[in-house]
């Protein structure tokens, strides 16, 4: 294999995406890629910012820097068990995937060079977490440190190996799994596996987080005794042995360490390079053979009363006539009713994505927990809490996912004679019976679980129906704007630039509906006649504002079509 | 409107950035007529058919489909049309007999003629067996058979063809020809692109030959040979498209 040729190839590839090549290239590139970068850089900003900021508040005079060596090393094995969690299927979905897979395969090459290539394929697809995480996180030690030159100029290493070491024994075991699984469910398999591991984490900080801040004394010190506490046991993690490189440990630990980080990622490679050579073959074959699988029901319809299926007769009728008559009273299917038959076949059957959304909206619901141990709250206030969490999420659970879910069926928004209002009328439509329906399970289960009163069952409504009806919109329009119609994994159906903005969304709107509820709870000053209004009249408009963005944007075919 | 045209494209200009895709091409597409639209890779011919179809810009020209201006009334131009694009657009997870009834509803075609047309076309394309199943397990050309029958479900008067026999098997092609064949019968109009001259010699009863987005000839197959030294239109494919390939 010519090293250096793939390479440049490789290189010529990534600056074609982000810049363009040729007239035709320059002038479809969408400019997706630029602002994902941007928002990315703003996100790694942000992170260094803060954990600069609490370095610094950790490192008092007389704190040992075992202490500050810990919480670099949590924050690189975060950043570890994120590309192991989230991004590994993108990488395998590369691996095994990729449209140039059947090149390579009909090329003189051994499955090491294959997988040696698509590694590096998958290098900016599952490199996310270190980029947002590892190498703010490195950057503000090293600063705080005053780590020395040769810190520096290590730190690239370093985090090349921290990279290999999770994407190399997660390729080998998912390589090895694959060998005994349907090849064409590893996309799905992973994605569930992704989602689990998000939901057990998301629970996890919903009990734990909460109690440690409720305990007595001073926040800061409590941080410190706890990365104290586990800094023995984090010495012993990659994301330890990295941060006892920069973070000024001594000589004989640095050696251990760059020893142990070295030996860990070069086993890793080595894993995943021994597994290719046995099971990426056959792995390939398979991930291209179709798996039979049946709809749910046939869509063979009855034709009409009195016609039979002797189809020759039929067709000679057709041919002779444009329009032949129906037997029947004509019927047209509206466009809502469509658009919703049809996404909710694809919701139902992309399994991996419904079971997405419904736990995700299980860790909606549950997020306003997370206030409990710190304030006593009322019922009625703790079910509005919960149902506005899960109205808010469902925006991007649901609605973000409804233009990037249709691919490249997208392209019959344009080619349909349908006005693009109607088409954005009807996404609502769609999106929001569903996400309704998961509202409403949740509202009964709660509202009879807390013994609201009619009262109290209103209130809560005239809140979470305008904070719904806005969450969706403002998901579609994420979706729209930010879609990724050739995602892999489907927490990732938005470019990262997306998600950064619907997360920022999802914050907004919390922050709103909640600052909103709590003035209409306290009830005072000369505007309170106004506040049970407030959010029906801001849903509407801002909504409104957002149905008219993403109509315009299927109006002027804004939505990349692969 | 009855006596406008299937197709009008009157100087149809279009860009994409500084390379000049299509190049002021005028055509037109009678009732009854299939015509046939020749050219060598990179030639236009996608781009002339997305932007018929609404999925580019119309930037400088003009286009009317049956009478229907597409940059004044473009849902009724849209209407009117029927297009096989040259990669399917199709919804992995639902099935042939599921998206058909999809696209009818988007054409406003009434469920009992969509069921007529749709069952029609699947035992006509011998799509029956697949009807049930997911298009994700589909092959290729079972994948172009089912975007034929989407395009062609709603009869409309102009059906734009881009590349249309990909992966179809012999009798799939004899099928399609023969549906060609009916609607033009009809007086119904047919653009279809092709790289396949044989295929546009006996089909078509005109065809267009456009090089680096610019008309190069245009007629019945007997009109271009007559006159020339050439034998076959491959021939006088050849000689009109014989300079060097675009760059894009």
């Amino acid at each position: 294999m010519n090293a250096r040729g793939v390479l440049r190839g490789r290189a010529r590839a990534l600056r074609n995406a982000l810049f363009g090549r040729g007239a035709k290239r320059a002038a479809l590139r969408p400019r997706g890629p630029l602002y994902s970068l941007a928002l990315v850089a703003v996100a790694a900003w942000i992170v260094h910012s803060g954990f600069a900021a609490l370095l610094a508040a950790l490192a008092r005079p007389g704190a040992p820097p075992a202490v500050l060596r810990a919480a670099l090393a949590l924050a690189l094995d975060v950043a570890l068990a994120g590309v192991l969690l989230f991004d590994l299927e993108s990488a395998v979905s590369t691996l095994i995937l990729d449209r140039d897979l059947d090149l390579l395969r009909a090329a003189p090459l051994p499955p090491r060079s294959i997988l040696a290539i698509k590694l590096l394929d998958a290098l900016p697809r599952a490199a996310a977490p270190l980029v947002v995480v590892a190498l703010p996180a490195l950057i503000a030690a090293a600063q705080t440190l005053q780590a020395p030159a040769a810190a520096w100029l290590a730190a690239p290493v370093v985090l090349a190996l921290l990279w290999a070491i999770p994407l190399g024994a997660g390729t080998a075991l998912a390589l090895a799994w694959l060998a005994r699984v349907p090849a064409r469910r590893v996309r799905e398999s992973l994605g569930l596996v992704s989602t689990l591991a998000f939901a057990a984490l998301w629970l996890t900080n919903l009990f734990v987080l909460p109690r440690i801040a409720a305990e007595e004394g001073e926040p800061l010190e409590r941080v410190r005794a706890l990365l104290a506490a586990a800094a023995p046991a984090l010495a012993r993690t990659p994301g330890g042995w990295a941060a006892a490189l920069l973070g000024g440990a001594p000589a004989g630990e640095i050696a251990r360490s760059a020893g142990a980080l070295a030996a860990a990622a070069a086993a890793s490679v080595a894993l995943a390079a021994l597994v290719a050579s046995r099971h990426l073959t056959g792995v390939l074959a398979a991930a291209r053979t179709p798996v039979a699988r049946p709809a749910r029901r046939r869509a063979k319809r009855p034709l009409p009363a009195g016609s039979d299926r002797t189809l020759p007769a039929r067709s000679l009728r057709s041919a002779n006539s444009a329009h032949p008559l129906p037997t029947r009273p004509a019927r047209r299917v509206p466009l809502f009713i469509a658009v919703m038959r049809r996404d909710r076949r694809l919701f139902v059957r992309d399994w991996t994505v419904l079971g997405d959304v419904l736990t995700a909206a299980l860790l909606w619901t549950c997020l306003p927990l997370l206030a409990l141990p710190l304030r006593p709250l009322r019922s009625p206030w703790l079910v509005r809490a919960m149902l506005l969490a899960l109205a808010v999420g469902l925006g991007y659970e649901i609605a973000a996912r409804a233009f990037p879910l249709e691919r490249r069926g997208a392209a019959w928004m344009r080619l349909a004679p349908v006005r693009a209002r109607s088409w954005a009328a009807a996404r609502f439509a769609s999106a929001g019976a569903l996400a309704l329906a998961l509202v409403g399970v949740a509202g009964a289960s709660l509202g009879l679980a807390a013994r609201l009163g009619a009262e109290e069952w209103l209130a809560t409504l005239a809140a979470v129906i305008p904070a719904l009806a806005l969450s969706v919109t403002l998901g579609l329009w994420t979706g729209a704007a930010f879609g990724d119609p050739t995602w892999t994994n489907p927490r990732a159906v938005l470019t990262l630039g997306g998600r950064l903005v619907a997360a920022a969304l999802v914050v907004a709107q919390m922050t709103g509906w909640l600052v909103l509820t709590a003035a209409e709870e306290s009830g005072s000053g000369s505007y309170a006649w106004l506040l049970p209004w407030l959010p029906g009249l801001a849903a509407i408009g801002l909504s409104a504002v957002a149905v008219g963005a993403v109509a315009r944007r299927i109006n002027r075919g804004g939505y990349a079509i692969p | 409107m009855e006596s406008a045209p299937p197709l009008r494209i009157e100087s149809l200009t279009h860009r994409y950035g500084d390379l000049l895709a299509v190049d002021d091409l005028s055509l037109e597409v009678g009732a009854g007529e299939i015509v046939g639209f020749l050219g060598p890779n990179g030639a236009g011919k996608t781009t002339t058919l997305r932007v018929c179809a609404g999925l580019l810009a119309l930037e400088k020209g003009r286009v009317t489909i049956a009478g229907a201006d597409l940059a004044a009334t473009p849902l009724l131009a849209r209407a009117r049309l029927g297009l096989v694009p040259d990669e399917p657009f199709l919804y992995e997870r639902l099935t042939p007999a599921e998206f058909l009834e999809f696209v009818a509803a988007l054409y406003d075609v009434p469920e009992s003629l969509a069921a007529l047309r749709s069952s029609e076309l699947i035992e006509r394309f011998e799509l029956v067996a697949a009807a049930g199943e997911l298009i994700e397990t589909c092959s290729r050309g079972m994948r172009q058979k089912v975007s034929i029958a989407a395009a062609l479900l709603h009869d409309p008067p102009l059906a734009l063809l881009d590349e249309p026999l990909t992966g179809l098997d012999p009798r799939a092609v004899r099928a399609l020809k023969d549906l060609l064949r009916e609607r033009a019968a009809r007086g119904l109009g047919v653009l279809v692109s092709t790289h396949l001259l044989e295929v546009a010699e006996r089909l078509c009863d005109r065809v267009v030959i456009i090089h680096r987005g610019k008309k190069r000839a245009a007629g019945t197959p007997a009109a271009l040979l007559a006159g020339r030294a050439e034998a076959t239109l491959e021939d006088v494919f050849l000689a009109l498209t014989g300079d060097a390939e675009p760059a894009s």
